[in-house]
């Protein structure tokens, strides 16, 4: 529990730090997963 | 700070942005080079170039400032920036973007709107609203970077305000989107690597993360001792959010939350960003650059601000060489929270941090204004004037052309409205384009039973609660304003509480949203062209 609030005295800050980690790893698997995705001839 | 050494970094800074700017003018050969960048730009100067164009001076040091004061729950802009402007606009917004802006050949936000829908009226009342609102944000972005540069410089604010328009005009006028897009990428990975540092050193400073985290959520007594009107208004520590339904959780939650998270997807400056690269495989990649830099940036900006505290706080600790302890950041600062950032870096951190940082703002504050004056120019000259005059004549010289006179206004604008006023432009650009824009822009996209009517009255009814809520409503905005104190004999028309502290953006966009969908049901005028 400590780890997850970082030191941190409120669970929804500590949720606001960890969800915008969390968002951008989700922004980071959908580039890589897609990383050569749509690059068609007519530029799909 | 050095002025000398650092005016030495500024004008290589400046040799490389012209010279950048230089690349894109030798790029630069037709319409779609200047508007688009050829459709054709690098995923990571996509990314970059979205990501600069995003964050401005006042997302750092302002939104910083207001970490610093009210603490870590803004934070939840971080996620919203990045959940809201970075995955929702490229994977909702982003490639349906794309490919209708090359099925309709549009080169501008206006045109896109314009074309869509079949109505070149709409094209034109979609480039009012940008040639009428966006230069109040310029001039807001323009002022704080000459007074950036006027401070760190040394020099007269007219000549910093002169010279800085000055750069930025040159590479934008003559580079057009190549141009502006080549140095974004310059200026975000300056961005990144400057708040990088500045987070690890910070903590660092602190003793690391836990430790700065403990010590600052153990300082929460000291806001009702010392700031009791904040504690009043909801703040309740650094490390918390604010007390529920509190006037600093209604500022925090529609004002910055979602005024400014859900703002940033209609902005006509970002949106055409999406037009610039040739395939969806560069908008998949750039969403992976994009996040990583918000993140960094802005995330950082947050913490340090926040975290600030502790610096300043803990002096017994022998932090502050000589200096006064025992402060708060909005103490040490005197009360002006834009300066608490500067402060502690300068204050805390090694010089060459400031050096970094220095250039860091600048090149957010003139990433920004480049990208609102080329899209002013692409509006005033390629939208307006050729629009309205039917005539097929050069849009790159009709654009060039328009990008001089947005400028000009945005100089006059700077020197000519209260300070009062120029306060609001940021506030007033964000809102009014989500409500305006930002249902039409969805059903531009999605939705083909959209009748130009509704795309009207959704416009329309989208502006004016906006507008209405901006000078009778919200109270940071209608007290400054004055016009309802003139009228009615008070700052707010409604007092009852939460109402001064509501964004308009809460009524506003569903306002604009049911105006939609109800005026193309009314009116089913529907939109000639068809979307895949």
């Amino acid at each position: 529990m400590n780890f997850f609030l970082l030191g941190l005295d409120d669970i929804w800050v500590a949720l606001a730090v960890w969800a915008s980690l969390a968002v951008t790893l989700c922004c980071i698997i959908y580039g890589a997963v897609n990383w050569n995705h749509g690059g068609g001839k007519d530029g799909e | 700070m050095d002025s000398l050494y650092f005016a030495i970094c500024v004008v290589i800074y400046l040799g490389m942005v012209i010279y950048l700017g230089y690349r894109g003018y030798r790029n630069t050969g037709n319409r779609k080079d200047y508007m688009l960048a050829g459709r054709s730009a690098h995923p990571f100067v996509m990314a970059m170039s979205y990501g600069a164009a995003f964050i401005s001076t006042s997302a750092i040091v302002g939104f910083g400032g207001i970490a610093g004061t009210f603490g870590m729950g803004i934070m939840w802009l971080t996620f919203m920036n990045i959940a809201v402007g970075i995955l929702a606009a490229f994977a909702i917004f982003g490639h349906r973007t794309r490919e209708i802006g090359q099925l309709y050949n549009a080169h501008t936000f206006p045109e896109f709107i314009g074309k869509r829908f079949g109505s070149r009226g709409l094209r034109i009342f979609c480039a009012l609203v940008i040639f009428i609102f966006m230069p109040l944000y310029s001039s807001v972005v323009l002022i704080g970077g000459a007074r950036f540069l006027q401070e760190m410089l040394n020099i007269d604010y007219s000549w910093a305000l002169l010279i800085f328009a000055a750069v930025v005009a040159l590479y934008v006028t003559f580079g057009g989107m190549k141009g502006v897009m080549y140095v974004d990428a310059m200026m975000g990975t300056i961005m990144i690597v400057g708040m990088l540092i500045l987070l690890i050193m910070s903590y660092w400073k602190l003793g690391g993360v836990f430790e700065a985290h403990r010590e600052l959520s153990e300082m929460a007594h000291l806001v009702p001792e010392r700031l009791p009107e904040m504690a009043a208004a909801g703040h309740v520590g650094w490390t918390a959010m604010p007390e529920f339904n509190s006037e600093w959780w209604w500022t925090l939650v529609s004002s910055i939350m979602l005024g400014v998270g859900i703002g940033a997807l209609a902005q006509p400056q970002l949106a055409v960003r999406f037009m610039t690269v040739k395939s969806s495989k560069e908008l998949y990649r750039a969403t992976l650059i994009g996040s990583v830099f918000i993140l960094l940036v802005v995330g950082s900006a947050y913490m340090v601000g926040a975290l600030s505290n502790v610096f300043f706080y803990y002096g017994d600790k022998g932090m502050l060489s000589g200096l006064a302890s025992g402060q708060l950041a909005i103490e040490a600062a005197g009360g002006n929270k834009d300066l608490i950032i500067p402060l502690f870096i300068n204050r805390a951190l090694p010089k060459f941090i400031l050096y970094a940082f220095s250039l860091t703002l600048l090149s957010a504050a003139m990433s920004t204004l480049s990208s609102l004056f080329h899209v002013m120019g692409s509006t005033i000259g390629n939208d307006l004037f050729l629009g309205m005059n039917k005539k097929s004549g050069s849009s790159v010289l009709a654009a060039r052309c328009g990008v001089i006179t947005g400028i000009v206004i945005s100089i006059l604008l700077g020197f000519v409205l209260p300070p009062g006023f120029i306060a609001r432009g940021t506030a007033i650009f964000f809102g009014v384009c989500a409500a305006a824009f930002l249902p039409a822009y969805f059903a531009a996209l999605y939705w083909e039973k959209a009748s130009r009517f509704g795309v009207y009255l959704s416009m329309g009814c989208g502006i004016g609660v906006s507008l209405f809520g901006l000078f009778f409503l919200h109270r940071s905005e209608s007290a400054p304003l004055g016009i309802c104190q003139m009228i009615f004999g008070r700052t707010e028309l409604v007092s009852t509480f939460p109402w001064p502290f509501v964004d308009m953006v809460i009524y506003s966009l569903p306002v604009s949203a049911i105006a939609l969908v109800a005026g193309s049901y009314l009116v089913k005028n529907k939109a000639k062209g068809k979307i895949k």
